[in-house]
């Protein structure tokens, strides 16, 4: 058996009583994009500040390339949080230039060509920056590194329909080709068409974890639709709300 | 990788300060000037010359200490800001990603406090100075003078006892520094021990620094209340320069030793207990 890029046996997360993550195993392979699907609090931002060592697990281990999260970890991938990470007082490239001292795989023109396409000076402090234009400028420099994983949490969360398709657009066609993308995201549908491989988290549980290609084939559903009949709420949850027609195609979440 | 966690540590830090700085420096020549511009009594402009210097001056000298007071406190809050903020609040993301050694981001982070706590005693000495006006330059003058002669007097008197001396006044000074390290590591190990918490995470970082100290305390007294003071003092076994320097030695060892354990402890929990909101 091969080595996988991301090995998580077991894992195991509690914060008090409550357990964020219930013995989940996942084993991911390069070369693929893969959805990491729930819905709120179904542990999908456990589960990526795991892998980045930014928690520590109750119980289980992961392996990233055959390592447990430490420095090597860190130098492989590229971690896209669902906040800003920088001080406000930084200058945009002041942050180029970090990801340049610190990370080898990063490559500096590629992130200026970029945020130059995007009218964002260099010059600019990242306080007087909109937070659109602070979050394009933080998936430019993950997504100007050569990493082996990139874990992207919720990065089409919170922004304008053009803005996610500039996001999804930039990931595409900047990822190295033998690396994995993990993108966390409730937003099914806007990701759907770029996935290789879902994995479905609920309530802490892995529901599922399958390629696109085969819940099509096999459920003769789309990810999105897959989505819905699994995260469904019961109808008991909101009375009224819908007259209960066309449940495939029509709900609250949408 | 540590000397570019320095630089970047040590232009968040800095830029911080240097307002403050300007500010005591502005503040102490506004009241350098007051104190060292004298009117004649009879000169036509001496009552209200004298007016102003009497309410002018004492608004000017309220205004000197609270500037000091801001350089010391801010200098303290910048060095507790910058771990709370830097590594266990957002930035946390970014520097707790980054392919270094967690003993490297929180030395870093200690390092720099130092070398910034040594800037600002340098302003508080150079604002006092810049009071004293050309006085403090006589009386540094004297000093200076009379600090040579002392010197040279001991010289002659015993040289080695001097040499003694002034190695055992650079264990003190390593004794102080290892000191500031010591309770820089007693703070970023509360605040790691705080971050535990699943509320009032500042709260309880009060609260583990106030049992940090007071377990420390109770532990330094036991051991002096038990310690075998008058071997070191008997010439049987040490020479009185010995003597001198196991003294200085156990204070520097004193202050090291929670400073190693403090690290160490800050380490294991940002290690193996990282709770990152």
């Amino acid at each position: 058996m091969t080595e996988g890029l991301l090995v998580c046996s077991g894992l195991t997360k509690r914060f008090g009583r409550k357990e964020a993550l219930k013995n989940v195993n996942i084993r991911l392979e390069g070369g693929k994009i893969i959805g990491l699907l729930g819905p709120n609090g179904s542990g999908k931002t456990t589960f990526i500040k795991l892998v980045n060592g930014l928690l520590m697990p109750d119980a289980g281990s992961i392996l990233i390339d055959g390592k447990a999260p430490g420095v090597y970890s860190k130098s492989i991938i590229s971690y896209l949080p669902d906040r800003m990470y920088f001080a406000n007082w930084m200058r945009v490239k002041d942050i180029v230039e970090m990801f340049h001292d610190f990370y080898q795989d990063f490559n500096k023109e590629k992130a200026v060509d970029m945020l130059n396409r995007l009218n964002i000076g260099l010059e600019e402090r990242m306080k007087h920056l909109s937070k659109g234009n602070k979050e394009k400028v933080q998936l430019v420099l993950v997504m100007s590194r050569r990493a082996k994983l990139y874990l992207l949490d919720e990065p089409i969360g919170g922004v304008d329909p053009a803005a996610r398709d500039f996001i999804l657009h930039t990931i595409l066609t900047n990822y190295s080709e033998d690396a994995s993308v993990l993108i966390s995201t409730h937003l099914i549908a806007d990701v759907e068409k770029v996935l290789d491989e879902v994995i479905f988290l609920k309530d802490g549980e892995l529901v599922r974890q399958d390629s696109v290609d085969h819940i099509r084939e096999v459920e003769g559903m789309s990810v999105d639709q897959l989505f819905r009949s699994i995260f469904a709420v019961p109808e008991s949850d909101y009375p009224g709300l819908w007259d209960g027609a066309d449940r495939g195609q029509a709900g609250p979440g949408r | 990788m540590f000397r570019k966690l320095i630089k970047y540590e040590w232009v968040a830090m800095i830029r911080s300060m240097i307002p403050v700085y300007i500010a005591m420096i502005a503040v102490s020549l506004l009241n350098g000037i007051m104190l060292h511009i004298g009117v004649d009594i009879n000169h036509p402009a001496y009552r209200f010359w004298d007016w102003i210097t009497t309410y002018f001056g004492g608004l000017m000298a309220f205004l000197y200490v609270t500037v000091m007071m801001v350089l010391i406190v801010f200098t303290c809050i910048m060095i507790i800001q910058r771990f709370y903020k830097g590594l266990l609040g957002r930035e946390g993301y970014l520097m707790l990603t980054l392919p270094v050694k967690t003993w490297e981001l929180v030395f870093s982070k200690a390092l720099v406090s130092f070398f910034v706590s040594i800037c600002s005693v340098i302003i508080a000495i150079l604002s006092i100075c810049i009071l004293g006006g050309t006085t403090f330059l006589k009386v540094f003058s004297d000093f200076s003078e009379a600090l040579g002669e002392l010197i040279q007097m001991a010289i002659e008197y015993d040289a080695a006892a001097l040499t003694h001396m002034v190695l055992f006044c650079v264990e003190i000074v390593l004794a102080g520094a290892a000191g500031f390290f010591a309770n820089v590591y007693q703070g970023y190990l509360s605040m790691s021990l705080g971050q535990l918490a699943r509320n009032h995470k500042v709260a309880m970082s009060v609260v583990w620094y106030i049992g940090i100290s007071n377990g420390v305390g109770l532990i330094s007294i036991i051991i002096m209340s038990n310690w075998p003071s008058n071997w070191l003092f008997h010439t049987d076994y040490f020479s009185e320069y010995a003597a001198l320097h196991i003294v200085g030695a156990v204070i520097l060892l004193s202050q090291i030793i929670p400073a190693v354990i403090y690290g160490i402890g800050t380490d294991y929990i940002l290690k193996r207990k990282l709770n990152l909101e």
